[in-house]
C-alpha cells in the first residue's frame, strides 16, 4: 500500500532535504529520521524519508540499487 | 538476479509438490498485489500456490460512509479538499472528487506539506486533508498536524481514516472461514512497525509472517520462505527486505504518530467493524480534527449496488466471481473501490489478467 | 505598436489594424515563405500527385515552455509526425493561434520563433494561418491548432491491414520522456530534473526507412496513451495479438525513476519524437540499422513480434522475470499516487 523510492540526500537543512533519484530532485522531509546525514541513501514515501537504505544489503536483492550505482558512475549529466 | 528468481521458484514448486495440497498465502498489501501481477510473477507461480489478495489497499477498505463525508465537505464553499491522487476517482453515493474538480476546491497533493501550504496560502478557506493510508503514511499526517499546531494554523484540518494492518490480520485469522496458511507482510508498513510487530500474530495463530519488498526477487524469496515454513510445519516471523526493514522499525515515526493519534474502532469495507483498527486524533488536537470542526460522524454506508468488494478484500472470492466485474464495473466506470484504486485487486485483475 | 515587453490585447485578434500589426511584427517574420507572404484567404498548393494525406491536431500543453521544446515546436513536430508515420512527405502546414488576452508578446514571439525554426529544419512551410484572441480566462495562455498536408512517398502503402503474424515491432528510442518532462512541471508536482522532452520531427527518419527498406508495414507515433495505447491499437486494428519484451524496451533511468516516484507506468506516458514501426521479419535488422544511424533513433530496439490472428487480440508483455501479462489501454488521465 505504499509507493516508496530510494533516493540520495543531496541537500539537508534541518529536517528539510532535497533528494536525488536518478537525476530527479525532490523535496523530502527527514523529520522521521533524526540521525540521517547528507549523502545517505533513504527510502522516500509521500514526501517523507522513512528509512535509511543499507546499500550493501540492498545490492544483494534490489536491482534498482545496482542501477543507482551504475547511474552515479556514468558521466555526470547534472548541471545542479 | 535471475538465478535468485529461479532458486526461489524451485523452492516454491518443491514445497507445493511435497505438500500435495494448495498453499494459500495472503498478500496483505495492495502494492504487493499489483507488483505480483505487473511483474508477471502471477503467471509463473506453480498452480499449487494460491495467492489471496488481502485488505491492504487503504483506498479499497475505506468505507463509502467516509467517502460521502469527504464529498459533503467538498460541496461546501468554504473548504479546500487536499488529497493524494489515489482518492480522486473513488465513487461515493453521488459522484467522486473527480466529478467535483471543476468546482476548483479539490487539490491533489503529493505530501502533507503541500496541504499545509494550501492552508497558509488560502486563509479564508478551511483545508481538509483526506488522511487515508496505513502505517507507512500516517507519520506524514502526524508531522503535518504537529506543524499546524506549532504554527497556530487554524484553517488546517484532517479527516482521519488512517488504519492499522495488524488488527485487520488478526480479525481475518479469527474468522473460522478464513483459510490462510501464511502472510506476505507489507514491506513499507514494516519499515515503520518493524518485523517484530508480527510476533503476536505468529504466536496467537501459528501462521508464518514474512516481510518482503516489492521487486520480483523480493516477492519470490518471501513466498519461498513462507512455503518452506509451511512444509516444515513452522510458524515464524521472517524478513527478506533487510535493506530497509529492521526488527524495531522506525521508533521516531511511531512516537510522532502516538503523540497525535489514538486507536479507535473503525469500519472496514468487507471486514466490518474492527476494534482498535483506525486512528483518531487525540482530544488535545481536536482543533485540527475535521470530524469535530464540521460536526460530522462517519456512519457505515449500506452498499446497495451489488458490489462485492468486501468479499474480494477478505479473499473469499476472486474478482471474476463478482457479477459486476468487467461488466458494469470497469476501471473507467468503477462501482467499487477495488476497481478504482490503482492497487485494488479488481483493478489489477482487469488491467493485467487475461479475461478471455 | 507596443514593444515586446507588452501583452496581447483582445484587439489583436479583431481583424483590424492591431491584428495586422501583430501579424506583421510578431508572427510573419518567423515563418515567412512565398505562399504565406501572399496572405490570401486560402493557400494555393500545386501538388503533383493524386494521393494527399491530411491531418490536424490541437495543442494545449502547459507550461508553454519546457526542457526540449515548447508549444510551437510541439505543434509543428506533432503534425509533421502524423504525416510522416502515414508514409507521406509533409508539404504544408496551417497554424491557428488562440491567444489569451494578457499573454506577454515576448512569449508569443518565442513560440513563433520556435515554430519557424522547427518548420525550416524539417523543410515544411506554414502556408496559412489564423490568429484569434479571447478574454482572460477563456484560454490557458495559448492554444494552437495545426493541420498538415503531405504527399505519399512513391510506392509506399502502409496500413494495419498489412500487418501479419511474424512481423517485428521496433521502437525508435526511449519511451516516456516527453510526458514525464511535462509532468515534472505540473503545478502540484513540480520537481527539478534532467528530464527533457523528446519532441522532434521524424520525417527524415521515416523517409529513410521507407526508401531504404521495403518491409515497413505500419508506423505510428505513440503520443497520448504512450506505447501501451499504440500496441493496443495495433493489436485491435490488425486483428493479431502482439507480444513485447519488457527487457528490450528502451527506457531512460531518470524517466523510470520519475515515474516510480509518482506511481506512473512509463508505457502509458506520451512521446513526441518516437515512432513504433511494424516491419517484415526479414527487414527488421535493416530497419533497426536505419533507425540507429539516425540521431533520433540511436536507442532504437526490436521490442516484440506480431502473433497469431485472434477474434479478441491482446497486447501482452513478457516481463523481466519471464512472466507474461496483458498491456492494458491506459485510462487517459495520469494521477500521481502514494499507494
Amino acid at each position: 500500500m505504499c509507493l516508496a523510492i530510494p533516493a540520495r540526500i543531496v541537500e539537508l537543512e534541518g529536517d528539510n532535504a532535497v533528494v536525488d533519484a536518478m537525476g530527479n530532485r525532490f523535496r523530502a522531509r527527514t523529520t522521521l529520521l533524526p540521525d540521517i546525514q547528507l549523502g545517505d541513501l533513504v527510502l522516500v514515501h509521500a514526501g517523507f524519508a522513512i528509512s535509511q537504505v543499507d546499500e550493501e544489503e540492498a545490492k544483494k536483492t534490489w536491482e534498482l540499487i545496482e542501477q543507482i550505482d551504475a547511474f552515479r558512475d556514468t558521466a555526470n549529466r547534472l548541471s545542479g | 538476479m535471475f538465478d535468485k528468481i529461479q532458486k526461489a521458484q524451485a523452492a516454491i514448486q518443491q514445497t507445493c509438490d511435497q505438500l500435495g495440497h494448495h498453499v494459500r498465502i495472503m498478500e496483505v498489501c495492495g502494492t504487493h498485489t499489483v507488483a505480483i501481477f505487473r511483474s508477471g510473477i502471477k503467471s509463473i507461480l506453480p498452480k499449487g500456490l494460491r495467492l489471496i489478495s488481502g485488505p491492504g489497499c487503504p483506498v479499497c477498505v475505506t468505507d463509502q460512509g467516509y467517502i460521502d463525508l469527504v464529498l459533503q465537505l467538498a460541496d461546501r464553499d468554504d473548504t479546500l479538499i487536499a488529497t493524494y491522487g489515489d482518492m480522486i476517482r473513488v465513487p461515493g453515493g453521488n459522484g467522486s472528487l473527480e466529478t467535483r474538480q471543476s468546482r476548483g476546491n479539490v487539490r491533489v497533493v503529493l505530501s502533507t506539506d503541500d496541504a499545509l501550504n494550501l492552508a497558509v496560502e488560502n486563509p479564508a478557506k478551511t483545508v481538509v486533508f483526506v488522511a487515508v493510508g496505513f502505517e507507512t503514511t500516517t507519520p506524514a499526517t502526524a508531522v503535518a498536524v504537529k506543524g499546524a499546531a506549532a504554527r497556530g494554523l487554524d484553517n488546517f484540518t484532517i479527516l482521519s481514516n488512517h488504519k492499522l494492518v495488524i488488527p485487520a490480520m488478526t480479525a481475518l485469522l479469527s474468522d473460522p472461514q478464513t483459510q490462510i496458511d501464511g502472510f506476505l507482510c507489507p514491506g513499507h508498513v514494516s519499515v515503520i512497525l518493524g518485523y517484530g510487530a508480527y510476533r503476536p500474530v505468529v504466536e496467537q495463530f501459528a501462521r508464518p509472517c514474512v516481510v518482503a519488498g516489492f521487486e520480483p526477487v523480493q516477492i519470490l524469496e518471501g513466498l519461498a520462505e513462507i512455503c518452506r515454513q509451511v512444509a516444515d510445519k513452522r510458524a515464524q516471523v521472517a524478513n527478506v527486505y533487510c535493506a530497509v526493514v529492521t526488527e524495531q522499525g522506525n521508533a521516531t515515526a511511531r512516537q510522532i504518530v502516538d503523540e497525535c493519534f489514538e486507536p479507535a474502532d473503525g469500519y472496514w469495507r468487507g471486514l466490518g467493524s474492527i476494534p482498535g483498527s483506525t486512528l483518531k486524533l487525540r482530544a488535545t488536537l481536536r482543533h485540527y480534527d475535521a470530524f469535530e470542526r464540521f460536526g460530522i460522524t462517519e456512519t457505515p454506508a449500506e452498499d446497495l449496488t451489488g458490489c462485492r468488494c468486501g468479499q474480494v478484500l477478505c479473499g473469499r472470492i476472486e474478482p471474476p466471481q463478482c457479477p459486476l466485474f468487467a461488466g458494469r464495473c470497469t476501471p473507467d466506470t468503477p462501482v467499487g473501490a477495488c476497481m478504482v484504486s490503482s492497487e485494488g485487486t479488481c483493478a489489477a485483475w482487469f488491467k493485467y489478467g487475461d479475461r478471455r | 505598436m507596443q514593444h515586446s515587453n507588452d501583452s496581447v490585447l483582445l484587439a489583436h485578434g479583431g481583424g483590424g489594424r492591431l491584428s495586422g500589426e501583430l501579424l506583421r511584427r510578431c508572427i510573419l517574420p518567423h515563418i515567412e515563405n512565398e505562399t504565406l507572404a501572399k496572405l490570401g484567404d486560402s493557400a494555393r498548393l500545386d501538388l503533383d500527385c493524386r494521393c494527399v494525406f491530411f491531418t490536424t491536431d490541437s495543442y494545449v500543453v502547459k507550461p508553454l515552455f519546457f526542457s526540449g521544446g515548447d508549444i510551437g515546436k510541439l505543434a509543428v513536430c506533432g503534425t509533421i509526425n502524423d504525416l510522416a508515420v502515414a508514409g507521406a512527405r509533409p508539404v504544408a502546414l496551417s497554424l491557428a493561434l488562440i491567444i489569451e488576452e494578457g499573454l506577454p508578446i515576448e512569449q508569443l514571439e518565442r513560440v513563433l520563433a520556435s515554430v519557424g525554426e522547427t518548420a525550416r529544419k524539417a523543410g515544411v512551410a506554414i502556408v496559412t494561418g489564423d490568429t484569434k484572441t479571447v478574454e482572460a480566462g477563456a484560454a490557458d495562455q495559448m492554444f494552437i491548432n495545426t493541420a498538415g498536408i503531405g504527399v505519399r512517398l512513391d510506392g509506399v502503402e502502409l496500413g494495419l491491414d498489412r500487418v501479419s503474424p511474424g512481423d517485428k515491432i521496433i521502437v525508435s528510442g526511449t519511451i516516456g520522456d516527453h510526458g514525464m518532462t511535462i509532468m515534472s512541471l505540473r503545478k502540484e508536482i513540480r520537481f527539478k530534473s534532467e528530464l527533457r522532452s523528446d519532441c522532434a520531427a521524424l520525417s527524415g527518419l521515416t523517409a529513410r526507412l521507407l526508401t531504404e527498406s521495403n518491409g515497413v508495414r505500419f508506423m505510428r507515433d505513440p503520443t497520448r496513451g504512450g506505447l501501451a495505447a499504440t500496441l493496443n491499437e495495433i493489436a485491435a486494428g490488425s486483428g493479431c495479438g502482439i507480444v513485447v519484451r519488457e527487457a528490450d524496451i528502451p527506457i531512460d533511468p531518470t524517466v523510470q525513476a520519475a515515474a516510480d516516484a509518482l506511481g506512473f507506468d512509463v508505457m502509458d506516458i506520451a512521446n513526441e519524437g518516437k515512432l513504433v514501426a511494424v516491419v517484415a521479419p526479414g527487414e527488421a535488422a535493416n530497419c533497426l540499422g536505419i533507425c540507429r544511424r539516425d540521431p533520433l533513433g540511436a536507442r532504437a530496439a526490436i521490442v516484440g513480434e506480431v502473433g497469431q490472428r485472434h477474434t479478441a487480440p491482446l497486447a501482452e508483455i513478457i516481463t523481466k522475470v519471464g512472466g507474461r501479462r496483458i498491456v492494458q489501454m491506459p485510462y487517459g488521465r495520469e494521477l500521481p499516487r502514494i499507494c
